[in-house]
């Protein structure tokens, strides 16, 4: 059994105090929801997480073990997989070359890879395309595929962020598949469209001046 | 015509290794400092120590890596304006060195030896062992092509990959889970082995070396030769090599102003093909994924 978890880390950007003595654990099998207001740390948080900053004070723990002090590809090869809030793809790249790439980096078996882009619905006519002749859609199940393949806890940044909700729910229902079947073994979502979080996600953290309050209903949360 | 193929050789190794670098993201104007490295040494090797020219080229491969791995753990650290910077600074700084550095042995026809700014002569491997003017030709070639094709390999393949990954997005690339900075650290050290084993080429095939051969000029030409050919696949820095040593040899006629109508028509070729002769788009692979 798995499990990422944080113990009282704070993040200070030069006098602001960003996170307060997080304490956060994600369980297995869950789809977790991050809320908060805008500004209130969540995607500081995530970032911490994945490594690309350097929480002050406080450990973060992978099975157990520390992992504070590993960088960003490290953190990455341990399974725990940030996606960013903005589209990022590597432009020059087709899509081939990307799915080669992230390949090339975790060594799947066949099946898994044949599996996993059956579930993230890759098409195969795009192969040859480069990322910006895809549409946001397109791009965001890309960039979606690439973070699953080497996950083991997901962390999004806004997944539905500029898509209709239909596109949406199925980007949520390919993270929901992969956690239910425990190839990924929770996910971290922020996102700012309550009925999405209310269909998929199990359990909430609210995040407010910089402390977390763990399974606050998300009625009581908008008010 | 056959010492225009030999330049071409020499240039389009030098080239290759400019591109390599280009090719992490980062423009360097200091690749003549392995290419003097390269020269120093081989000759070095053979001038004075006889020692035979497989070795002398391995010994400057070896010196190329290692000098570029200990300027790795400085240069890496810097990105963009200030890697260019550094890397000029280096360049100036090894010629420098070398046009003040003598060390001459007593070889089997007098002294021999660099001698600071008065240079290195009497490189003359190629005329003690006696190859005629083809075989050295040949040697040039099939070092060059050859190089060309492992560094071809190299870029095709899931390292080359990992290489535009990190040049175009390094922090998604680390998200994904590649080393950046190994990427980084194995491409630079490669392009100072390129650039080193064209250095030896160059001190043999024309025998007599002086600081002023790995002044900025010559970076600078190799750094055009590549951005002309495109950076996109090896043939670039070939092409592109190819096509400025027969446009300079082909502009004699213009007398003095050779050099200004040469630069007039680079900036024309590069308004004109600004991805470079060899785009990308044109040699990109179709890629059979998973046996689909």
């Amino acid at each position: 059994m798995g499990q990422l978890s944080i113990k009282n880390v704070s993040k200070k950007f030069s006098q602001i105090l960003v996170l307060n003595s997080v304490t956060l654990r994600l369980t297995q099998g869950n789809m977790t929801a991050l809320i908060g207001n805008n500004g209130c740390g969540k995607s500081t948080l995530l970032s911490v997480l994945s490594g690309q900053l350097k929480h002050d004070d406080g450990h973060i723990y992978l099975d157990g073990i520390c992992i504070d002090s590993t960088t960003i590809h490290e953190r990455s090869k341990l399974g725990i997989a940030r996606m960013s809030q903005e589209s990022r793809l590597w432009e020059s790249m087709s899509v081939a070359e990307h799915l080669l790439l992230v390949n090339s980096l975790y060594k799947l078996k066949q099946i898994n890879i044949t599996n996993l882009m059956k579930v993230a619905n890759i098409n195969k006519l795009t192969f040859s395309y480069l990322p910006n002749q895809l549409s946001l859609f397109e791009r965001r199940r890309l960039e979606l595929f690439m973070a699953l393949i080497g996950s083991r806890f997901l962390l999004c940044d806004e997944l539905g962020a500029g898509l209709s909700i239909i596109e949406a729910r199925e980007l949520y229902d390919i993270v929901l598949k992969m956690v239910k079947c425990g190839w990924t073994e929770s996910s971290l979502m922020i996102e700012h469209r309550q009925e999405l979080l209310d269909e998929y996600c199990s359990e909430f953290f609210y995040l407010q001046n910089g402390v977390i309050k763990s399974n606050i209903l998300p009625f009581n949360v908008i008010g | 015509m056959e010492h225009s193929i030999a330049m071409i050789c020499i240039y389009a190794l030098l080239a290759l290794s400019f591109m390599i670098v280009l090719r992490v993201g980062e423009v360097s104007f200091g690749q003549q400092a392995f290419f003097a490295f390269g020269a120093y040494s081989s000759a070095i090797a053979t001038a004075m120590f006889e020692v035979s020219l497989p070795i002398a080229f391995a010994i400057a491969i070896i010196i190329g890596f290692f000098v570029a791995w200990m300027v790795s753990y400085l240069v890496l650290r810097l990105y963009g304006v200030n890697f260019s910077l550094f890397m000029l600074v280096f360049a100036e700084i090894t010629r420098d060195l070398f046009s003040q550095w003598t060390w001459q042995l007593n070889g089997s026809n007098g002294l021999v030896g660099p001698e600071g700014s008065m240079g290195f002569a009497r490189i003359d491997f190629f005329a003690r062992a006696g190859l005629s003017g083809e075989w050295q030709l040949f040697i040039l070639c099939s070092i060059t092509v050859s190089i060309f094709i492992f560094v071809n390999w190299l870029l095709q393949n899931e390292w080359g990959l990992r290489v535009v990954a990190t040049s175009v997005d390094r922090e998604l690339a680390e998200l994904r889970g590649i080393n950046t900075k190994y990427v980084r650290r194995t491409a630079f050290i490669l392009a100072g082995g390129c650039a080193s084993i064209s250095g030896a080429l160059f001190a043999h095939y024309v025998t007599f070396i002086y600081p002023s051969n790995f002044g900025l000029m010559t970076g600078v030409h190799a750094l055009a030769y590549t951005l002309i050919g495109g950076t996109g696949h090896v043939l670039g820095s070939l092409a592109g090599t190819v096509f400025d040593v027969w446009l300079l040899e082909w502009l004699r006629f213009a007398g003095p102003y050779r050099m200004v109508i040469f630069g007039s028509v680079i900036v024309i070729a590069l308004i004109i093909a600004p991805s470079g002769i060899v785009s990308n788009r044109a040699v990109r692979r179709d890629i059979k994924l998973w046996g689909s």
